[in-house]
């Protein structure tokens, strides 16, 4: 098994899988950029804006991961289906972090350009989102309100005439 | 959950994650979290990707009870608005709110204008913002000739369905010199001479036009009887309630279209086939997926029907009668690479001799079943849809029971009563 080696921001370096490493869109063209083939095997990938925490979480599921069927580019059209219910039970206990574990893994997999992994935290956070009044949105997020009462008067009038397409 | 960290996402994410993340949520859930504070309420209303799911819906009963002052000063970028049954005297408040917004979709439904001139004006307040403009029952209490010079052009309109009884006249000839439709549906139009010239116009001068639904509309025998060379490239091709007074005639010069349009037809939807001719057409065309023929008439011209295999066709929707077996015999062996199969009308022989040859179906949909040929684990063993309408509910939980082995591999099983 072909392995490559990954540098986090704060400098540890991480020995996985090419293919593992291949869920990032990035390494993979960082990897084709670089010239980085088969036989270059001490080049290190430098790897920035990701810490050690972040990026072992983040091979953790790319190693879980790395078999599931690539989704075609057509799967992110305006007809997707927005379903936030079908996060699979690996995921959900993956996904069992802190708030601020949650985002900065949403920054990795964003900068890393890692779909599936993006598609899931996403819409873990959207459940935190989904249901709740905007006073418990506020509480969870530590959000100021800055409308007046008779602003926030306005906006749930402006609602009723919205409806879905 | 403890955490110490909190952020607001919509501060903390790059804008493309943000707007991902806000779009799993629904409009309402969309809009009741905008008012979560000004920066929430800017970004979702600002945003395209999330607004297009969202539609402004205004109704004579709503207007009375609320007002709509709300949505005239809105910063939020709408881009659909519906109207649903309104009389003359809100005219004024929807022509105040056509001009607040740059309204991409307009969705009329029951919509009466005082005279021509009223829906000209209605209409030339959307015509170089809407895209696509659904009218189900437009009607003009007064309908006097409007002046030919100001006929709209709607530049960017690609999106038109005309489903309107009285007074289709005077509205579609405003439409005549739309030039970039892709769809164009026309349904139960009164149409006197004007209007069909100025349906032909549209459909002489749209050469960017893919689907064209027709049904009920006085309109057909005119694109039977004339035969038309039509500019564009039809991918869907929908005609519905049509009365073929002409036989032959008209089957003769809608095979001509159907050959015309040879290298584009990917769907046709019938309600009624004529002649065996025309089904003959139908399976040459080299690029038809989906078919769909809801009667079959003048059945006994059928029975010794031969047809060219099509391997392209992979959805089909047919309604045959339990005595026309050879009928249904000869289309199954004619669309061996079927995916999708809806029969009206199963019983055991057909279902017998669509599980022999049409082994690998992933879909099914049957209508008034009867359990001893529901299929069972040992055929259709591709089968991941299985759709049974129109059965008596005491039945549904003998189906239930049968236990075909493969009923846990089945994604979807659905059953719709008899209404």
């Amino acid at each position: 098994m072909q392995t490559i080696k990954l540098q986090s921001s704060d400098n540890e370096i991480f020995e996985c899988d090419l293919a593992v490493a291949k869920c990032s869109a990035t390494i993979r063209t960082m990897l084709e950029d670089l010239g980085i083939d088969e036989n270059s095997e001490d080049e290190v990938v430098p790897l920035p804006n990701v810490n050690s925490a972040i990026l072992r979480k983040v091979i953790q599921f790319c190693t879980y991961h790395k078999d599931d069927p690539v989704p075609s580019s057509t799967d992110d059209d305006e007809n997707k289906e927005k379903r936030t219910d079908d996060i699979t039970s690996w995921d959900a206990d993956f996904l069992k972090v802190d708030q601020g574990t949650l985002f900065e893994l949403i920054l990795a997999a964003n900068y890393l350009d890692i779909r599936s992994l993006l598609d899931v935290t996403c819409k873990t956070v959207a459940n935190m989102i989904k249901g709740k009044t905007p006073d418990e949105i506020r509480k969870t997020f530590n959000i100021k309100n800055d409308f007046t009462p008779a602003e926030e008067e306005q906006v749930r009038k402006e609602n009723t005439w919205c409806e879905e397409k | 959950m403890e955490s110490t960290f909190n952020a607001d996402p919509l501060e903390y994410f790059p804008y493309e994650v943000s707007e991902r993340i806000l779009s799993y949520l629904s409009v309402k859930n969309l809009m009741r979290v905008s008012a979560v504070n000004s920066l929430w309420y800017d970004f979702i209303g600002q945003s395209k990707r999330l607004m297009k799911n969202v539609k402004i819906k205004i109704r004579n009963q709503d207007y009375k009870k609320r007002t709509i002052c709300h949505l005239l000063t809105s910063t939020r970028n709408y881009e659909t608005f519906e109207i649903d049954t309104m009389d003359l005297r809100s005219i004024n408040v929807i022509f105040e709110l056509l001009q607040s917004q740059q309204w991409r979709n307009v969705i009329i439904k029951n919509l009466y204008f005082t005279t021509a001139s009223q829906a000209h004006m209605f209409f030339s307040l959307i015509q170089d913002s809407v895209r696509s403009l659904e009218m189900r029952g437009a009607y003009i209490l007064y309908p006097n000739g409007i002046d030919k010079n100001h006929g709209l052009v709607f530049p960017n309109l690609r999106r038109f369905t005309a489903i309107t009884t009285k007074s289709a006249y005077i509205l579609l000839e405003m439409f005549q010199n739309v030039r970039h439709l892709t769809h164009f549906s026309l349904k139960s139009a009164e149409l006197n001479e004007a209007a069909s010239n100025a349906v032909m116009e549209i459909l002489k001068s749209n050469d960017k036009l893919e689907v064209l639904n027709i049904s009920n509309a006085a309109l057909f025998p005119l694109l039977y009887l004339d035969k038309i060379t039509i500019p564009c490239k039809l991918r869907q091709l929908s005609i519905l309630n049509e009365n073929n007074r002409e036989g032959r005639k008209n089957s003769e010069n809608f095979i001509a279209l159907l050959q015309d349009q040879r290298e584009s037809l990917q769907t046709i939807i019938l309600d009624k086939l004529f002649e065996e001719d025309v089904l003959k057409a139908i399976y040459a065309l080299p690029k038809l997926r989906m078919l769909s023929i809801k009667e079959f008439t003048n059945i006994d011209a059928y029975n010794n029907l031969m047809l060219t295999r099509s391997k392209s066709i992979k959805q089909l929707y047919i309604n045959v009668l339990p005595e026309n077996f050879n009928l249904l015999k000869a289309i199954i062996v004619a669309t061996p690479n079927l995916y999708s199969l809806t029969v009206l009308h199963m019983n055991y022989k057909f279902m017998k001799f669509i599980s022999k040859n049409l082994p690998n179906l992933r879909g099914l949909s049957i209508g008034f079943p009867n359990i001893s040929y529901l299929p069972r684990g040992d055929i259709f063993k591709n089968l991941g849809y299985l759709y049974v309408q129109n059965y008596k509910p005491s039945l549904r939980k003998s189906i239930l029971r049968r236990k075909f082995h493969s009923l846990s591999n089945f994604e979807q099983l659905l059953f719709r009563t008899l209404a």
